[in-house]
């Protein structure tokens, strides 16, 4: 239920049934429901950003691979044009894997100026291809195996000659806001964290350096209502925490599809730019 | 093809056999047994003489208890029961059970029990309701009033108090359970993984409702003042009520010794029985023409859809609806019709059938499966029969109504539908005049269809007073709302939680039972107009409303282990308590087939079926004046 659209961990059938069931009597599922029934982000191009123009056409992109504790995790790079060191921004996707949406939007990072890298977390998993088959290996994989995934990912950018080791941020999409907030909570060399409708880490903020800007929809309440917890234990904690609620959206508000919303994903990405710019 | 024909085709499996499963150990009373009085009288160790005393009674290898509850002097007096060995207990809050064997063999017997006091009030505790736990709270302070609302509507709405606070834990311990519901699956319980959001009420209260508790039900004093309810009096201890165990749906799955479970509420001590074995499910039930009794499942099993249950013998039988991987389609909803035909609600996966209408006719066990149009939404909890045989059933956004005759589905939507999940729809009734009334519980909706102009209307109940009112902070309402709590599992302060209702079918009122609030609230179908009235314990949690031959309306009680009867005349209440604890009512039918009044209920928590009715003042003068009697020969 980190995304909608697909199960966190393939439950066998009769706890799916378990949960449909109308049995405690306040049709306890709503989020249940939207988790199957709402496929937000299936083959969805990102439109957060403004239309694609010339500066994402000239962006240059590859395909890389990294070592990550013994495994080979492939990524998507997109580099921004013009020679030099470059903010970065580590991308994580949602729950429904690395793909078109993802590449475009490491895509507009890369032509707003950042050198991108988009960890294929999946990669752990042999990779996948279709969309059902992505979303469906992204729901088994080990939440802390993803999260070094990230770490490694992260090193992999402060050793890359392009990019300036000071000023590598993350975007976590989802499932990936969790994992950025994460990264965050756990790598005080990271500049900056952007998380898009993210689950908070119940860990400690301690090693935690860098401001956290989180974009929450309405309507992704259980997420979103948690607003507030968060914003209060890290202000006990004495970190950085801001964030947006964007009033008459779902979960996905910024990627095309259903539940895409033109004006809060605009505003979404521009305030990103603002705060990864900082 | 017309498009009546169509529909019809779209029946699914008519008149499937019945794979009637036989379950249960039961065993058939035989036939010409004699039946002989049983009575006694209940004191206390301090000499006095216990009224309201819920005296119980199960044969040996039987399925049946029969309780019944001591008059104003003390004494108990059973319906003549079939000859054999018996178990019998007596219960009161603040006692200790009173248990003993007896046989029954022709002569009237006697079975006198002294109760013992018990003084520590850890044990008091033990035995009491849900609804006694949450008066017994403290609400002293506006600290405490706002963990007690937090508490009750975070908490409540999936457990029943009592399951909940029969443990004590420190401030440590209510922090780990709190961390834990705040990240399972709401409905089935499984752990969510760490990258799924808690549930941000519980998240943002946890310390101080961690608090709250702990101090309440922690390992030191306790800051509840212990309240409890009156035991029966009058009327209500004239109630006689027979409770049926039912077999465990898949014992297989669920192990038990003798294939019920283990601990049903039976004795009070043992406080609310856990749900986990297999023993919750059970949800409406209904007597057919017979005087047998009905029920649906609604927890997903292998063997049962609806059951019948033999009111004689106890013996229950299962019919399996296929639903998916070779389960049985679980089934919510129950109602019967005027010509006896039973109707439910299939609900879950639509895969497996949920959404369709199940048919039964109880004199021939066949069943029909009925699959509204296409397009339509499905039958998604509960089901009425208006007065002249047309099915309603709620959808996630509304309601249907389907007219068996002409094999018609006429669909409404609620003017503020929220798509499924706890917005929509829950409880439905149809009025008189053929309307059909349902509830929105989470947004404190009640919706009337107009069958003639085909509108629809929506009534926005008031929002109720906080008992934290005042100690409400801009935090706490903007948590709310970004929690959506309206839209999400739980309730708000506000929350009235209008949940199911029943309509007077010879009168021109529709009963509506707030379950957050506390109220019964009557609409007049004519006028549309609308009298709220409270509960004297509204943490009784009013459940489900049905209407007697009388005007009279009964409404479960589910946190009290309890029945209400309101009078609408006198609008006073009269209180049935029963004898489990923690089960969980959810549903209330009445049987009136031969002009007396039973009360039916399921305990979803308990696995069982009762049936209360009460007995007339001279048919009790007549069992004490033959317990006298006897009495009087045996000293002879």
């Amino acid at each position: 239920m980190q995304d909608t659209g697909t199960m966190p961990h393939g439950p066998n059938h009769r706890r799916f049934l378990r949960r449909n069931v109308f049995s405690l009597g306040l049709a306890a599922t709503l989020t249940i429901f939207m988790a199957f029934a709402v496929p937000v982000s299936v083959a969805s191009l990102l439109r957060a950003a403004p239309a694609p123009g010339s500066a994402v056409a000239d962006v240059a992109t590859e395909t890389v691979h990294y070592d990550s504790g013994g495994f080979n995790i492939e990524a998507f790079v997109a580099k921004p044009a013009g020679a030099g060191k470059h903010p970065a921004v580590l991308v994580i996707h949602d729950s429904q894997g690395l793909n078109n949406s993802i590449r475009e939007i490491a895509k507009e990072f890369a032509a707003a100026g950042f050198f991108v890298l988009a960890p294929d977390f999946v990669s752990r998993r042999g990779g996948a291809r279709t969309p059902e088959q992505m979303a469906q290996a992204v729901g088994q994989l080990s939440p802390n195996l993803t999260v070094q995934d990230a770490r490694s990912a992260f090193t992999v950018l402060q050793s890359n000659p392009d990019v300036d080791a000071a000023a590598i941020s993350t975007v976590g999409f989802g499932w990936g806001g969790w994992r950025s907030f994460m990264l965050a909570a756990s790598v005080p060399e990271l500049y900056r964290a952007v998380i898009y409708c993210g689950t908070t880490p119940a860990q400690s903020y301690d090693m935690m350096r860098a401001p956290v800007l989180a974009h929450y929809a309405q309507f992704d309440f259980r997420t979103t209502g948690n607003a507030l917890v968060t914003e209060k234990s890290m202000s006990e904690a004495g970190k950085k925490f801001s964030y947006f609620v964007y009033p008459q959206s779902y979960r996905g508000f910024y990627f095309s599809g259903p539940q895409y919303k033109e004006d809060a994903a605009k505003l979404a990405w521009n305030r990103t730019l603002d705060f990864l710019r900082k | 093809m017309t498009r009546n024909k169509r529909l019809w085709m779209a029946v699914i499996a008519a008149a499937a056999v019945v794979a009637a499963l036989s379950a249960g150990s039961a065993k058939t009373v035989p036939a010409q047994q004699s039946e002989t009085l049983l009575s006694g009288s209940v004191k206390s160790d301090g000499g006095g003489k216990l009224d309201g005393v819920i005296v119980s009674a199960k044969r040996a290898g039987q399925t049946v208890t029969t309780s019944v509850f001591t008059d104003e002097d003390g004494n108990y007096y059973f319906p003549r029961m079939a000859d054999g060995k018996y178990r019998v207990w007596a219960q009161a809050e603040g006692f200790e059970a009173g248990k003993a064997e007896v046989s029954l063999n022709g002569t009237a017997a006697h079975q006198n029990f002294t109760l013992n006091t018990i003084k520590d009030n850890l044990e008091i505790v033990k035995q009491m309701t849900g609804q006694e736990y949450v008066t017994s709270l403290p609400e002293d302070t506006p600290q405490h009033r706002k963990m007690k609302d937090v508490f009750y509507n975070t908490c409540t709405g999936c457990h029943e108090p009592s399951y909940i606070l029969q443990n004590r834990f420190d401030e440590k311990g209510w922090e780990a359970i709190l961390n834990l519901m705040s990240r399972v699956y709401n409905g089935g319980g499984e752990y969510a993984g760490p990258g799924m959001a808690p549930f941000p009420v519980m998240a943002y209260y946890k310390k101080e409702l961690a608090t709250y508790l702990s101090e309440a039900r922690g390992p030191g004093p306790s800051t509840m003042q212990i309240k409890l309810h009156p035991r029966a009096r009058g009327e209500a201890a004239r109630a006689v009520i027979t409770e049926y165990s039912i077999p465990i749906a898949d014992p297989d799955q669920n192990p038990s010794d003798d294939g019920f479970p283990t601990n049903d509420g039976t004795f009070w001590s043992e406080g609310t029985p856990s749900a986990l074995n297999g023993s919750r499910g059970l949800h409406d039930s209904q007597a057919d023409r017979d005087g047998n009794i009905w029920f649906t499942t609604s927890e997903p099993s292998y063997t049962r859809t609806i059951s019948k249950l033999d009111a004689k013998t106890g013996k229950v039988t299962d019919i399996k609806v296929p639903g998916m991987n070779d389960l049985a389609a679980p089934t919510h909803g129950l109602a019967i019709d005027p010509n006896g035909i039973l109707w439910a609600t299939i609900i879950g996966d639509p895969r497996g059938g949920g959404g369709n209408l199940l048919r039964v006719d109880p004199a021939t066990m066949k069943y029909d499966v009925i699959a509204p149009p296409k397009g339509m939404g499905g039958a998604s909890t509960s089901i009425d029969v208006d007065t002249k045989g047309n099915v309603w059933a709620t959808t996630a956004i509304g309601a249907f109504r389907y007219d068996p005759a002409k094999h018609e589905f006429k669909e409404f939507r609620s003017p503020t539908p929220i798509d499924n999940g706890p917005g929509g729809s829950y409880g439905i009734a149809a009025d008189r005049m053929g309307n059909g009334w349902w509830t929105q519980i989470n947004i404190d909706r009640v919706n009337r269809a107009d069958i003639e102009s085909g509108k629809t209307q929506e009534f926005h109940e008031a929002p109720r007073p906080a008992r934290a009112d005042g100690a409400i902070t801009a935090d706490d309402k903007k948590l709310y709302e970004l929690a959506g709590v309206e839209l999400t599992d739980f309730s708000g302060w506000w929350s009235e939680g209008p949940r199911r209702l029943g309509a007077d079918k010879n009168g021109d009122v529709v009963w509506v039972c707030d379950y957050w609030g506390g109220n019964l609230e009557k609409y007049d179908t004519r006028t549309l107009k609308s009298t709220l009235y409270r509960y004297p314990t509204p943490e009784s949690a009013p459940y489900d409303a049905s209407v007697d031959k009388d005007h009279n309306v009964w409404v479960n009680l589910t946190n009290g282990d309890s029945v209400a009867r309101f009078n609408p005349r006198t609008e006073q209440w009269t209180e049935f308590p029963f004898p489990g604890r923690g089960i969980n009512l959810r549903h209330i039918s009445l049987d009136e087939r031969d002009g007396v009044t039973r009360i039916i209920v399921g305990y979803t928590r308990n696995s069982k079926i009762a049936r209360m009715q009460i007995r007339p003042r001279e048919e009790l003068q007549a069992l004490k004046a033959q317990a006298q009697d006897s009495t009087a020969r045996a000293s002879q």
